[in-house]
């Protein structure tokens, strides 16, 4: 659902246009069980999962991380904004990583 | 190499404003989307007390109403456009925010937002990117395609940050949700101004029928 998954790298862009179906099938499937687990995982489970933990180790409602005051409600989504902040530098990098390493 | 490849695409985006108009309004709008889909469970269990078992079914159900929902938005297209049919998408998500906001307070209501959810949620992603694939020259679809989804994780963090800033100052998830309707209301006013057959035309493309 949220396709974080679905970065295109050097690799994609300069492959030759038909992939062998080898190469497509295990795509589909690699598609079918990651998709399981961001619609299982990252939609229904994380966010109440991670509020309860911060509920818990929270005094009047806030948590202290590294020195910030942060509510408990608003750990969740700061994050998720931090995560995918990193994403823009990181997916990149581990593209080219793959390309180059074969992988 | 990949980050070159990118700016230099990047550099060339403005040789295409309508593309670029239209990559900002979907930016804008799909941040909030993101955002909604990512904070919803959240907001079931904690505002309104919903149970890990009830929310699992609602996004179950959220995936076969999709589906249905992807098969009316094709026919929208087809009919009104696809500009015109992401913008009753962006219409019917404005509607589900503000409902969300005053009128949420049952698991059954959450299960009707679900349905509605569902129902555009195939339609603005799906049209969205196949709208773009005709505002982008021949050839290059791979490298516009790279920006679409780099630009997508570049200020989707921003979605999340607002709804975790206006929590943390009201502590008050209802304000935190409802804070959202701004990037969908300028994603909707900024997809109103974008020339759909101008930025066909300018990427050398010829417009099929649903580009209204």
């Amino acid at each position: 659902m949220l396709e974080r998954h679905k970065f295109v790298t050097l690799k994609a862009i300069n492959q030759p246009y038909p992939m062998k179906l080898s190469e497509r099938v295990s795509w589909y499937f690699y598609d079918w069980a990651n998709s399981a687990f961001s619609t299982t995982v990252a939609t229904v489970f994380l966010g109440p999962y991670i509020t309860e933990l911060a509920k818990q180790h929270a005094v009047d409602g806030l948590i202290n991380i590294f020195g910030f005051k942060i509510a408990t409600g608003s750990f969740f989504p700061y994050v998720i904004s931090l995560s995918v902040f990193l994403q823009v530098f990181l997916l990149p990098i581990i593209g080219a990583l793959a390309d180059y390493s074969h992988l | 190499m990949a980050h070159s490849l990118i700016i230099h695409t990047f550099k060339h985006l403005p040789n295409y404003p309508q593309t670029l108009l239209f990559l900002i309004a979907y930016l804008l709008y799909n941040d909030a989307i993101q955002t909604v889909i990512v904070i919803a469970a959240q907001f079931g269990s904690q505002e309104l007390g919903l149970s890990i078992g009830i929310l699992t079914g609602v996004i179950l159900m959220v995936q076969f109403v999709a589906f249905v929902g992807a098969l009316i938005f094709n026919f929208l297209a087809k009919k009104f456009g696809n500009k015109h049919a992401i913008m009753i998408s962006l219409a019917i998500w404005i509607g589900a925010v503000l409902y969300a906001y005053g009128l949420l307070y049952t698991a059954s209501g959450f299960i009707f937002l679900g349905v509605i959810m569902g129902l555009v949620l195939g339609g603005s992603q799906a049209l969205s990117r196949s709208l773009f694939s005709l505002m982008i020259p021949r050839g290059k679809e791979s490298e516009y395609f790279s920006i679409y989804e780099i630009s997508e994780r570049g200020t989707s963090w921003l979605g999340p940050l607002l709804f975790g800033l206006v929590f943390q100052f009201t502590g008050n998830y209802r304000l935190a949700l409802l804070s959202l309707i701004t990037f969908f209301v300028i994603g909707l006013i900024l997809l109103l101004k974008v020339d759909t057959k101008r930025a066909i035309h300018e990427a050398g493309n010829i417009a099929p029928l649903t580009a209204k």
